[in-house]
């Protein structure tokens, strides 16, 4: 086997290059980073203290010629959520390090007062120092780091916010123009880099082993399966619903099922949506001469993203998602395009993630520190968190941080991380799973959206409140596809035609040399779940970290005036033990 | 009754508007209506528009709720109703 794992002990600030123990062989990407972080890291331990690792691994195909393949996870104790975090993004840094011949980079130990670089390229791995590039906003450094290491190098970076330890910090990456607008952005990964001394990773892929595929004849067959599927469904395939609108097209589905959440978690409906969902934004970027379909990362075939740019083509943003317009929108009463692609650039540059963040402007907004709907105070309230005052430490330590702050009690959390776009007060299973997941509220860790109010991979009503099977089984299948490296788009082709998910589970086992069934990839998923929850355990979360916030059940959500009421037990039922 | 059709993504660019206000007593009314308006969106909506038979992927939903858990396309509507049509999306 080609590939090792790289060890970065910031302590002595020395790299070094380890073979692969058996046991993580067939791992990557969230299998991989949380066993290692289960294995390595003290679960009570301070997430920004020094026991505490980062660990970066690409997926099991990402690196390989697979389609929409390039999605790297990251992982650690969370300083947001006190359990462990895997938050994954797609980049070609994914792909890049994967093709250096890097199965995981293990992050440990502080350096004593200094920000350093990692620079990896033609086998060499070197610890720099970083000063020159710190202090300042991510669009500037990433420009900078391309100018001095290479156009074609991947990046990866904690910026301002992660420097002031906030737990609303992201670990950045680049996307396809060089710009930091791809993050594994949840859980305070961010500020966990840069309290490691550790400021940036530099790859260069050039003259790397690439990866290894055991069985070339399976992978062709697999990837042509998962690739008809993804072409063939009207989600994904190109012109689809994905390719010509985004992300963002969810706007107005959600805002019409009354779930979208209006002014920190006030209402579920607003007839302003339109101005900020997928279609607008389309036309918008078509008038402006931005791009729309774009890739995140080379070889993918949904792309779903863009390049979002003020009027004239100026000053490119890069993608605004569904969940980054929503939080930073009509979650603080905005609707408002360029208000939100500014405040979308403020995220990026300053290197938060756009949900925590949006959800910790309206919970300031609720707390008196501006309007609902005032752009310009939003963005000067995050302008605090680059001067480092202390009302910007307050704000970049997230949502619960900053409303208790505040004095406020409408704090959208579970375990302390902000919920996402969608009221679980109406859709019932999506609360279920942001209640069970190890990884606080995510919807990304079992998008019960998908059969509850899509029609995707079957039909539920979204009102019916027993979910606990259905949040069980996304979250299982979910983990596998955090680990195979494809992107958790590819669920929505998938779950509709099933020889689509037989054909990435066989690209896996091409890769690996494995004779996984899609049962195999399912029982891996619920062997994820089980380090995860039992990393949790330890590290003191209980069951009482499992629910919705008390407000959600007590709170009509109006237009549907509906209130959180699946009961604990359900949700217990979700993790029995 | 006076209702509220909108529509969105693709619907929105083949019928040139976002929505439009129709007397009808059902949604299949209101749907028939629609695509004699924008002849474009029968082969969107409709998988079989003489049997009436919606395609899989387009999702009506009423005040928010879809019509998969009221009456399906002889959910009666009320003055004052919106009717949302979507072709199939999805996004994270």
């Amino acid at each position: 086997m080609t590939s090792k794992i790289l060890r970065v002990d910031m302590n002595e600030l020395k790299v070094s290059c380890e073979e692969v123990p058996e046991r993580w062989r067939n791992l990557g990407g969230r299998a991989l980073t949380s066993t290692i972080v289960a294995e390595e890291v003290p679960p009570t331990c301070h997430p920004l203290g020094p026991r505490n690792k980062l660990v970066f691994a690409s997926g099991i195909v990402t690196g390989t010629s697979a389609p929409t393949s390039g999605r790297i996870s990251v992982g650690g104790k969370s300083p947001l959520t006190g359990g462990i975090k895997e938050a994954n993004a797609g980049t070609s840094f994914a792909q890049k390090l994967a093709r250096a011949g890097i199965k995981a980079i293990i992050v440990q130990g502080m350096s004593k007062d200094k920000y350093y670089l990692l620079n990896i390229a033609k086998g060499k791995r070197d610890l720099i120092e970083a000063t020159p590039w710190c202090g300042r906003g991510l669009y500037e450094a990433f420009a900078q780091l391309r100018e001095k290491f290479g156009k074609d190098v991947a990046i990866c970076a904690t910026g301002i916010a992660g420097e002031l330890s906030g737990a609303a910090a992201g670990v950045a990456f680049n996307d396809i123009e060089g710009l930091s607008s791809r993050y594994a952005g949840r859980g305070g990964l961010g500020a966990v880099m840069a309290t490691r001394g550790l400021k940036f990773i530099v790859v260069d892929d050039e003259g790397g082993p690439g990866v290894e595929i055991k069985d070339k004849e399976l992978f062709k067959k697999g990837t042509k399966k998962l690739t008809d599927a993804l072409t063939t469904h009207g989600v994904t395939k190109p012109g689809g619903t994905l390719n010509t609108y985004g992300t963002d097209a969810l706007i107005n589905v959600i805002n019409e099922a009354g779930a979208l959440p209006h002014r920190n978690f006030s209402s579920g409906y607003d007839e302003l949506a339109p101005l900020v969902g997928g279609e607008k934004k389309a036309e918008t970027i078509k008038k402006r001469g931005g791009e729309r379909p774009h890739m995140c990362s080379p070889g993918c075939i949904i792309q779903c993203s863009e390049v979002w740019v003020k009027e004239g083509g100026k000053d490119p943003v890069g993608v605004l998602e569904y969940e980054s317009v929503w939080a930073l929108g009509p979650n603080c009463g905005i609707y408002n395009l360029d208000d939100v692609g500014e405040l979308n650039r403020a995220c990026n540059d300053l290197g938060v993630d756009t949900i925590e963040m949006g959800d910790t402007i309206a919970v300031a907004m609720e707390g008196g520190l501006a309007k609902f709907g005032d752009g310009k105070k939003a963005l000067e309230l995050m302008e605090e968190i680059r001067k480092g005052t202390p009302l910007g430490r307050i704000l970049a330590n997230g949502t619960e941080f900053t409303g208790k702050a505040l004095g406020v009690t409408r704090i959208p959390t579970v375990k302390g991380q902000g919920i996402p776009a969608y009221d679980p007060r109406p859709i019932k299973g999506i609360g279920v799973t942001y209640a069970t997941t190890p990884m606080g509220a995510d919807h990304t860790a079992g998008y019960a959206i998908a059969p509850e109010i899509l029609g995707v991979g079957g039909k539920v009503d979204p009102l019916d409140t027993k979910k606990a099977d259905l949040s069980r089984g996304l979250q299982q299948a979910t983990a596998f596809i955090d680990t195979s490296g494809y992107c958790l788009f590819i669920a929505f082709a998938v779950m509709d035609i099933p020889e689509g998910l037989e054909g990435a589970v066989e690209s896996c086992n091409a890769v690996l040399g494995t004779k996984w069934t899609v049962n195999d990839a399912v029982a891996l998923g619920a062997k994820v779940l089980d380090i995860e929850r039992n990393f949790n355990k330890a590290a003191g979360l209980t069951r009482a970290h499992d629910r919705i916030p008390e407000f959600m059940k007590l709170e009509p959500l109006p237009p549907k005036n509906v209130v959180y009421d699946v009961t604990d037990a359900e949700l217990d039922k979700v993790y029995p033990n | 009754m006076k209702v509220r059709v909108k529509m969105f993504a693709n619907l929105q660019e083949i019928s040139g508007t976002s929505e439009v206000f129709l007397d009808a007593e059902t949604v299949l009314s209101a749907l028939d209506q629609l695509v004699r308006m924008f002849e474009g969106l029968k082969p969107e909506i409709f998988e079989d528009y003489e049997r009436k038979q919606l395609m899989a992927r387009i999702k009506i939903m009423v005040n928010g709720t879809s019509i998969d858990y009221i009456d399906g396309l002889k959910t009666v509507l009320r003055e004052g109703d919106r009717v949302a049509v979507f072709p199939i999306l999805a996004g994270g």
